[in-house]
């Protein structure tokens, strides 16, 4: 019986191997808080996508129509919301005088997207509402809301966030639909947003659209953008913090991004620990078994 | 006989006049197709309406029977109320509207945006748990899904590339080659069958929308 007990106690790698959780989450918490509060200034480097996408914006004329859909929620404001602010900055900061409408298919949308209108547009660069910005705010529907927005805009939203009707406004003097917008950036939680867009709007009405998504979902529109029909990408706070470093102007993306370094590292190492202790672990089995590794 | 053909061949119309929409830019087409569009969003708002209705049936249900964690029904119907509220009160009226500063806003900024983050950013933490206990080489397959996890990993991070320099061109092999081949794949067999159930209901084969 003594003997069974002796034999059957774990080791202490096997202990190690079933460490209980909450030190992972504890290790995760920690080196995620210190680089937020200690930046390291971890060099960027820019990808070929982000490239792409600056350079689509830059391939506007100057006082040309953008549709911006900001298709997320709370949930993924960490990582898109920088992404907003980032492509705001670039917007505004060259006095090119693009006009942007903003809106969302996300019912917490809208919100967050005008709250970013303000910090960035109006209070940094003097934007005005309803002349250089508007924000239509949410509408159910989803892909028919993009298909009807083919048809008419002002149809489809005929009140802004607010409620103000947007025949009112004077940036919408003129923009019927589509074929009035010069270029399509999309922010995108998910669904609906980037692929649907994609379908409904590009495939269709063959316009110009790039697209800023989370980093989980990233990977779906790869696809996309090989193809051409997104002429540019975003991927994640990595996107963010990228497109930050190519207009020059770091925020909450470049120091997130050491965070998130070092955030993966922890992760990479508790997978490597994980493997050691395993082959470890399988190998004393073996042993005590009489049998080979 | 009447409630099965009806409903089926209301699914026939509409949904042929949107097939045929995609391939027949006319005019006049175009422009049935479109009021079909306004019809489909006016039916959604009402959707919204049984939504938010069918919500308060639920909890309002779950709170006079006292089922289990019926307390937390009560803050549902609480919550949805007052947010409905002061929602939709006018802005004249002080205490409405979407203005900075509003009650609506203020709850929105100050309660809702702090707790989505936060569950959302709770992932992290499991997903590094579960990495630990999960990439194991326990076989080639395996150990292939988490040599390229890792490498996909580092390469996501500036890090990545003072660590292991070329790990972010590796990445962008990795995701722009390996893993687009497999997404296209999905993506095409998706679409097919997309197509295929598309084309059921069209043609009354399936019937999601009625019982026989």
């Amino acid at each position: 019986m003594a003997n069974r007990n002796r034999n059957t106690e774990p080791t202490m790698l096997e202990k190690i191997e079933r460490m209980d959780r909450r030190i992972v989450f504890l290790a995760i918490a920690i080196t995620i808080i210190l680089p937020l509060i200690w930046p390291l200034g971890l060099p960027i480097q820019v990808s070929p996508q982000v490239e792409d996408f600056h350079d689509a914006i830059e391939s506007i004329p100057d006082s040309s129509v953008v549709l911006f859909p900001n298709d997320y929620d709370p949930a993924s404001k960490a990582e898109l919301y920088p992404m907003t602010e980032a492509i705001l900055h670039h917007f505004f900061s060259e006095d090119r005088g693009l006009k942007i409408i903003g809106l969302g298919l996300f019912p917490a949308g809208p919100p967050l997207l005008q709250r970013a209108f303000e910090e960035v547009a109006e209070e940094q660069y003097g934007a005005e509402y309803g002349v250089d910005y508007v924000n239509l705010g949410y509408k159910e529907g989803r892909e028919i809301v993009m298909a009807s927005m083919g048809e008419s805009i002002p149809k489809t939203f005929p009140t802004d966030f607010f409620g103000t009707p947007i025949d009112s406004l004077p940036i919408m003097e003129g923009i019927k639909n589509y074929r009035d917008i010069a270029i399509l950036v999309n922010v995108s939680a998910g669904y609906p947003g980037t692929k649907e867009w994609v379908q409904q709007v590009v495939s269709v009405f063959d316009v110009l659209m790039v697209s800023g998504t989370t980093g989980v979902s990233a990977p779906e529109y790869y696809p996309y953008y090989n193809s051409g029909q997104l002429a540019g990408m975003l991927e994640g706070l990595k996107g963010a913090a990228e497109y930050e470093e190519l207009i020059g102007k770091q925020g909450i993306a470049t120091s997130g991004m050491d965070a998130q370094s070092l955030g993966h590292l922890v992760i990479i190492l508790f997978i490597l620990l994980g493997n050691i202790l395993y082959i470890l672990n399988r190998r004393n089995k073996n042993r005590n078994r009489g049998g080979r590794f | 006989m009447a409630r099965r053909s009806i409903p089926t061949m209301i699914a026939f119309f509409f949904g042929a006049m949107m097939v045929i929409n995609y391939f027949v830019p006319w005019g006049w087409f175009s422009d049935r197709a479109n009021q079909v569009q306004e019809w489909g969003l006016i039916v959604v708002a009402f959707a919204y309406i049984l939504g938010a209705l069918n919500v308060m049936r639920v909890h309002g249900h779950k709170v006079q029977r006292k089922d289990e964690d019926w307390r937390f029904s009560i803050v549902t119907i609480i919550t949805m109320i007052v947010m409905l509220t002061f929602g939709l009160l006018p802005e004249a009226w002080g205490i409405g509207g979407m203005e900075k500063g509003s009650p609506f806003l203020w709850m929105f900024d100050n309660m809702y945006v702090p707790m989505m983050a936060t569950m959302y950013s709770l992932l992290a933490f499991f997903i590094a748990s579960a990495a630990f206990r999960a990439f194991k080489v326990r076989s080639l397959e395996a150990t292939l899904l988490a040599v390229t996890a890792v490498i996909v990993m580092i390469g996501a991070v500036p890090l990545g590339g003072i660590l292991l320099p070329g790990s972010m061109e590796l990445r962008t092999w990795i995701m722009e080659t390996l893993q687009n081949v497999g997404k296209r794949g999905i993506m095409i067999g998706v679409a097919l069958g997309a197509i295929s159930t598309s084309l059921k209901i069209i043609l009354g084969i399936e019937r999601p929308y009625g019982r026989d």
